[in-house]
Parts: C-alpha cells; structure tokens; sequence
C-alpha cells in the first residue's frame, strides 16, 4: 500500500486545521480583553488620559458586546486587514510581508546547517553505540538544552563577528550577498537550537533502524557498509526525525523571536518585540497570528508528507 | 407470586440477550444476544477461544463495559451504571496477576479499602476483618503488610480475591484467573475457588480457553465462539457428548479429555 | 542512582548553596553603585569586576541566581498540577470531556512556546507575576498529553478495572489509583521543564519583559551587558555561564531520573 494519504485522511485533517485556526483567533482577539478593565487603557498604556481612552474605546468599537467585536475582527481578518501600526503608521500586513521572508530565511539556513550538524553526529554515535564518542553525541542534547538560543547568539557574535571580525554582528544588508552573509550566524544559532533535539532522535531512530532484518539483508546483498548507511538507514531515520522536529516546532520557532532580536535581523520576531515596545497592540496581535498559522501549516505540512510516506500512519488520537 | 418472578429467584444471575458493541469503523459485536443463568452456589464454566467475546461478556456482567440486554441480579435489573450498593454484587478476578492490584498499596490496604468505602466494617475493624479475607483466601500472613512487587504470581491472584470477597458479592467472575501463573500454582489456585464457592456460597462464573480447568471445578459450562453460546450442558455431558462441532474442535485439542474413541 | 543524576544533583546543590549563602559569599550589596568605578575588570574587590552602574557583578550573579532558580521552580509547580489533572480527567473519562481539553490544547500548542509567552506578559504587563500566569498557560499542554497517554494505558489495568467494578468513586479511583502510578513521567518531565522555565524566565529578563531592573536577574543582567560585549564581555558572558551551569545540572538531573526509571 503507497501511504494513507486518502481523501478522507485529508480531509478529516483539513477540518481539524480550521478548527485549531478558529480557536487560534479566538485566542489572539481574547489576548486583549484578557486584562481586567478596559481594553483601550490597555492599548494605550497607564499614562494615557481618560480623554484618550474614551476615545479610543469609540473609534474601535471596544464597547460594542464581545461576539459582535469578534465577528468584526474576523471579518477583518478574512479581507486580509491585519489591523494598522500605529507606531509605523501602515498596515500590519505590508509590515509583516516584508519580515516574513526574513525569518524563513533564517529558518531555511538554519535547518540546512542543522541538518549538516546532526546528521554526522548522530550517525557517528548510531554506529558507535556505547563508545566514547556515543557517550559525547548523547552529551550534546544535555547541555545544549540548558541553553537560552540568545547565548548561544552572543557566543556566536563574540567569535566571528567581535573577535575574528569575519561576520556582520547584526543586521540585514541590502544586497542578495549581504543578506545571505547575515544570515549565517543566526541560522548557526537556529541549528545550535534544532541539533540538540535532532540528534537524540535521529539517534534513537538510527539505532532501531540499524537492529532491523533489513539492514542485514542489505548487507548480506553484499551493499558495502557505507552505502547501507546513508541510502536505507538514513533514509528510513528521516520520517521519524522530522516528526520529532514537527512536534519541537513550536519550541524551536519561539526560539527565532529572541535570535532575530540578537542579531538585529528585521524578521516577524523582532517585528513583534518592536510592537511590544511601543505598545503597537495590531502588530503583537496579528504576528502572534502568523506564527500560529505558521505552526499549523508547517505541521499540517508534515502529517501529510508523513501519511504519504509511512503506510502504518492513520489518522486518530 | 408470579411464576416468573419464583423462577428468577432461583437464579442468582440471568443475562438475557445480552450484547456489547465496540464502536468504531465498523463496529464489532464481540458479545451476541448471549442469554444464561447462573444459581445460587453454581460454577459454570465459560469456554472459548481468544477473541470468542468472553473477557467482553465478563466485564459486561462486572458493569465495566456498556451493553444491550438484560442483566438480573435476583430477580432484579442490573444497569450498567450502578448504585455502590448494586456494583457489589458482580466482583471480578483479572487474568494478570502484575496489573490486577495496585502497586502502591499494600495487600492490606488494597483490601481495606473495599471495606472502607463500601462501609462494610465499623472503622476499627476494617485492618482485622482486610487480614482475616486475605487469610482466607490463602495469603501467608507475614506478606499481608507487603506491597505487591514483593509477591509472587499466585499471592498477588490471592489478594485479588481477596479483594473481591472483602465486597461479599452474589458472584465472582474470574477471567482466566490461572492462565497467567506457574502450572504449580494454577492448580492451588483453582482450588481455592472451588473451595470459597462451597463454603460462602458464591456464584462462580470461570472464564477460561481451558477444558481441564472447567472440568476441575465447574458444575456446568457454556462454550462460547464469535459472540455467541453455542452449547450448554453440565460438564460430564458436555466433555462425554458433544454436541456442537466447535465443541468437539476444543475438546480434540485436548487429548486427555477427548472422548472416549469409538 | 545513575552517576548521571547524582552529578546532577551534586552541580545543583552547589549551585543553590551558593545562591542560598549570597550575603556570605558577596562583599557588596547588589543594588550598591559605585560611579567611580564603572565597567573594571577583575579586582581582589570586585571578582567579576563592576557593571556599567560600578556594581559588582559577582554580587549581582548570586543575587540573580535566587530570583531565576526560584521562580523557575515555582513557576512549574502551576503547569503540573494543572496539566496532569486535566490529563487524568481527559485520559480517564474519555467522550466530551477529552475532546474539549485536547481541541484547547489543540490551540495552544499552535502558538510558539515563546510567542505565546511574551504576547501573554505583554496583555499582562511585565513582572513575576505575568510571567507565572503566562507559563502557566503555555505550560500546562505538555503534563496533561504525559499524563493523558499513561491513563491511557493504566485504565485498562486490573487494578483500574477492579476499583470500577467495585464501584468506587471516580475521584478516588483518579487520586488514590491512577494519579500516584502515572505522575512519574510527569515527575520526570517536570526536572527538563524546569531547565526550559529557567530559560524561558532567562529570556524575558534578557527582552525587558521579566524581573524589572533594579533588581538583579541573568537575563536582565545580560540585556544590560549587551552593548558592552566587544569591550567588557563578563557583564553578558558571566550570567550567561550561570545560565548554561544550572541548565546543565537540571538536566542532568532530568536525564539521571528518566535513565533511573527506565524511561
């Protein structure tokens, strides 16, 4: 059977999707109304007149009653208006369209790099099982969890860009070179933070993988050792390694929000902690949505290249 | 009276036309329209083979699963959501020794604690009466204060009997209770029901795959195959004349109970 | 007791000795700004030498490290008992009630764990409280999918089977029964949250968002060492390594107890 990628397992998947995306903007709209008091002093800040305020809670309708302010905001959001900066005096969406490809950019070095790092280690411990190097592989998920990604950034800074003055400390660049040269040190930190759980699963994939008949038999076909390795136990290893990475995504993306701030890279991450600043509630509340999104589609994304790939997968809880 | 009513009362318990369903795609009956009685003091024997629907009927009976049909605890309707009062009646030994109890509790505490909640005992003598069950069914009195880790196969089956008698129930439906224990010890074992039915009283329903253990304790069995009864007959008769072909499939598996040749 | 977790245990105990005995340890009052002598280096004084303000880092360290080791665990202890109770409710009741506490949960596992955290603190208002009540929401999913899947299996036990047949009460079945055999994987998982609260407390000091400066914290301590990296590296590096330290003996200790249970 080629996978259980069914109509129905789609389907059924789709429907849970639009839940979740349901339930996400339940909770962004809730984010301002989860003070006590009124929303507009919340907006506006403790400094703010009672003028303001009163003001504000008119011009957005915040006195109107909830489901009717929510169906409001929905009704924005599926006309694309994200709301408006007003800091930056523009749209939210325009803001967030130029910083999204910004921090997809750093995720895709970042994954690239991680994938370079935690491969090799994880094969070398996998073939290696019990050995110094083993006990060293296994090491690196331990202390690499103890880690805040924004330290393992000023580590980074220091060495090459402080120290070797080989990197850009921070920044964005203006051309394609520029860009991809800034993005080499936070996407080292993107895969510093991915390695740790990368290489514990691939590890204990690899191992289970290479106790299995088939790797024998390969062997015993008379496919040389290395061969095995990378074209049947890697490739098997995969699925489960990047489910594993799908379920941390959650953890792993948050992590972004810090890393961009380090290196001063103009993604959603530091778009929101800008909006933070300047109490700019649109920004905070429609990047807060995207990274959602973002979480769901990747996943969805996931499930369903998992499903195509894996004839055991069904669909259930 | 009515005669329906003189003729329930007779029976302990009478399932009539009882099924469970498992929900899913599509939903499997495992137990149906299965009807028996069972007397006051009798051991009936439920035989079959793995997946025949008898661990389903068990818990049916034991209100751990919901089903169609009727169950009548003395002449009355047993639901499947029970009152503390009717969930008493039915007690249930499991098949696995090592899941059937509690592994934080000590055998005494495992026993006490039907007493306490069911307020069988006054307070005070809850602990005499939870090591007086347990010494009734067998367990050596220097482990009653042992949690069950400590205790071997047949002790940990002990207690939990033990268990089910603490709640004095009408009857005691034991799935397979020697299936998962030593042949040395199954044999105790056995015994020790047989012997708890003679002297309390107590309606037993043994489940078992097992002919030989039917026929060592069981007054009358019923074989059981894809969810259905398919014969019942007392224990001699069934093991002497066969009546069903699936029966006499299950007795040809066991040599030494065959019929005789010829 | 793996050498792991006793390592583990060990790394830790000093770590919060040397918290615990600050006054001791410290010649100088945290908060004690000496505008003199601003950005030194090491000194027979001053250890780790002063911050920006002239205060003495070393001071400031294990001033910090009370305040992130202790609102680190503490700021667990909300999410676990939260998160398993809704997993024992969902695991063993099964039908709606599972449905509704999985499709919440649904929802917030959709939001990352940082983003979801700070857009909290943010609605909230920096300070400790926010971000109990912020982890405490984010933090919950994690003991209750635990907790859920051990019930899972644990309800179909004997044990389990048998106190329902007996009719006990649902409550004390999920108390007495069920709750002290499956918390152990929560127990478990708890010592590796702990280390991703510390970060996550680490974090929002580092952003602004968390403990307010004055008052000494890692991350605000790093924040506030951030400009100074090229020039005077141990107002950022020296938190940083308490960071790392602590982080390691947590999760040594999370590593030892799986290893220890068989997990």
């Amino acid at each position: 059977m080629a996978g259980r990628l069914t109509a129905r397992y789609v389907a059924g998947r789709l429907a849970q999707l639009a839940f979740v995306v349901l339930g996400v903007t339940v909770a962004t709209f809730g984010l301002l109304h989860l003070v006590p008091g009124n929303p507009a002093r919340t907006l506006l800040g403790v400094h703010a007149t009672a003028g303001e305020v009163a003001y504000l809670s008119r011009e957005w309708g915040l006195t109107r009653p909830l489901p009717v302010q929510y169906a409001g905001y929905v009704g924005r959001l599926l006309h694309g208006n994200l709301g408006t900066s007003v800091y930056y005096q523009a749209p939210v969406a325009g803001l967030i369209g130029h910083a999204l490809p910004v921090t997809l950019a750093m995720l895709a070095v970042g994954a690239v790099f991680g994938t370079a790092f935690s491969v090799p280690l994880a094969l070398l411990a996998a073939t290696r099982p019990g050995r110094p190097a083993d006990h060293l592989v296994r090491a690196v998920p331990m202390a690499g969890l103890g880690m805040p990604p924004f330290w393992i950034g000023f580590i980074l800074l220091l060495v090459f860009a402080l120290t070797l003055r080989v990197l850009p400390a921070g920044g964005y660049g203006s051309t394609p070179a520029a860009h991809l040269e800034s993005l080499i040190l936070p996407g080292l930190t993107v895969a510093a933070v991915t390695t740790p759980v990368l290489v514990r699963s691939l590890r204990l994939a690899l191992l289970e993988v290479l106790g299995g008949d088939f790797v024998t038999a390969a062997t015993a076909r008379g496919l040389t050792r290395a061969r095995v390795l990378l074209r049947h136990a890697l490739r098997n290893t995969m699925v489960p390694a990047v489910s594993v990475l799908a379920v941390n995504l959650g953890y792993l993306l948050g992590g972004t929000v810090v890393i961009e701030n380090v290196f001063g890279l103009p993604g959603i991450g530091r778009l929101l902690l800008t909006g933070i600043l300047n109490r700019d509630f649109d920004i905070v509340q429609s990047v807060t949505l995207v990274y959602a999104l973002l979480v769901v589609l990747i996943n969805l994304g996931a499930d369903l290249a998992y499903a195509a790939l894996d004839p055991r997968v069904v669909l259930g809880r | 009276m009515r005669d329906t009513t003189a003729r329930s009362a007779e029976a302990v318990l009478e399932i009539r036309d009882l099924s469970v369903t498992y929900g899913g795609r599509p939903p499997v009956r495992a137990v149906r329209g299965v009807s028996l009685r069972l007397a006051r003091g009798e051991a009936l024997g439920l035989v079959g083979e793995s997946g025949c629907g008898k661990s389903s009927l068990a818990r049916a009976l034991a209100g751990l699963e919901p089903a169609e049909g009727q169950v009548m605890m003395n002449g009355r309707p047993l639901p499947h959501r029970r009152t503390r009062e009717q969930a008493r009646r039915v007690q249930m030994v499991f098949q696995d020794p090592y899941a059937s109890l509690n592994p934080r509790m000590t055998a005494v505490q495992t026993v006490a604690e039907m007493l306490r909640v069911h307020r069988l005992r006054p307070k005070d003598q809850i602990a005499e009466r939870a090591r007086e069950l347990l010494d009734l069914a067998g367990l050596p009195s220097q482990v009653a204060d042992t949690r069950p880790a400590a205790l071997s196969g047949g002790q940990r089956q002990r207690v939990a009997i033990a268990r089910a008698l603490a709640l004095e129930p009408d009857v005691l439906v034991a799935d397979e209770p020697t299936t998962a224990l030593d042949v040395s010890v199954q044999a105790v074992i056995l015994e020790l029901l047989a012997h708890l039915r003679e002297t309390l009283g107590l309606a037993l329903l043994l489940i078992t795959h097992n002919l030989a253990v039917v026929s060592a304790v069981c007054d009358r069995a019923a074989v059981m195959h894809s969810g259905e009864i398919v014969e019942q007959a007392a224990v001699p008769a069934l093991l002497a004349s066969p009546q069903h072909p699936y029966t006499r499939r299950l007795l040809a598996a066991v040599p030494r109970l065959g019929p005789p040749p010829g | 007791m793996t050498r792991t977790l006793a390592a583990g245990l060990a790394l830790l105990a000093v770590i919060a000795g040397m918290v615990a005995c600050a006054p001791l340890l410290a010649a100088h009052n945290p908060g004690q700004q000496d505008l003199l002598h601003v950005l030194a280096g090491p000194s027979a004084a001053h250890p780790l030498g002063t911050d920006d303000l002239g205060r003495d880092i070393w001071a400031r360290l294990l001033y910090a490290g009370r305040a992130d080791l202790a609102i680190g665990f503490a700021a667990v202890a909300a999410p676990f008992v939260i998160g398993s109770a809704l997993g024992l409710l969902a695991g063993y009741f099964g039908g709606w009630p599972d449905a509704a506490i999985m499709r919440v949960l649904d929802i917030v596992v959709a939001f990352p764990f940082y983003v979801l955290v700070i857009a909290v603190v943010f609605a909230l208002g920096a300070g400790v409280g926010s971000i109990f009540i912020a982890i405490t929401a984010v933090g919950w999913v994690s003991y209750t999918r635990i907790v859920r899947g051990e019930v899972l299996v644990a309800k179909r036990l004997g044990y389990v089977q048998a106190a329902r047949a007996a009719g006990l009460p649902a409550w004390r079945i999920l108390l007495r029964h069920l709750a002290p055999n499956v918390l152990s994987q929560a127990v478990v998982y708890a010592m590796s949250d702990i280390v991703l609260t510390i970060l996550a407390v680490v974090t929002l000091g580092y952003l602004g968002l968390g403990v307010q400066p004055p008052a000494p914290e890692w991350g605000a301590m790093m924040q506030a060492g951030e400009p100074y990296l090229s020039i005077h590296p141990a107002l950022a590096t020296a938190p940083g390594v308490a960071v790392v330290v602590t982080g390691l003996a947590l999760s040594m200790i999370g590593d030892g107890l799986a290893a220890g249970l068989g997990i």
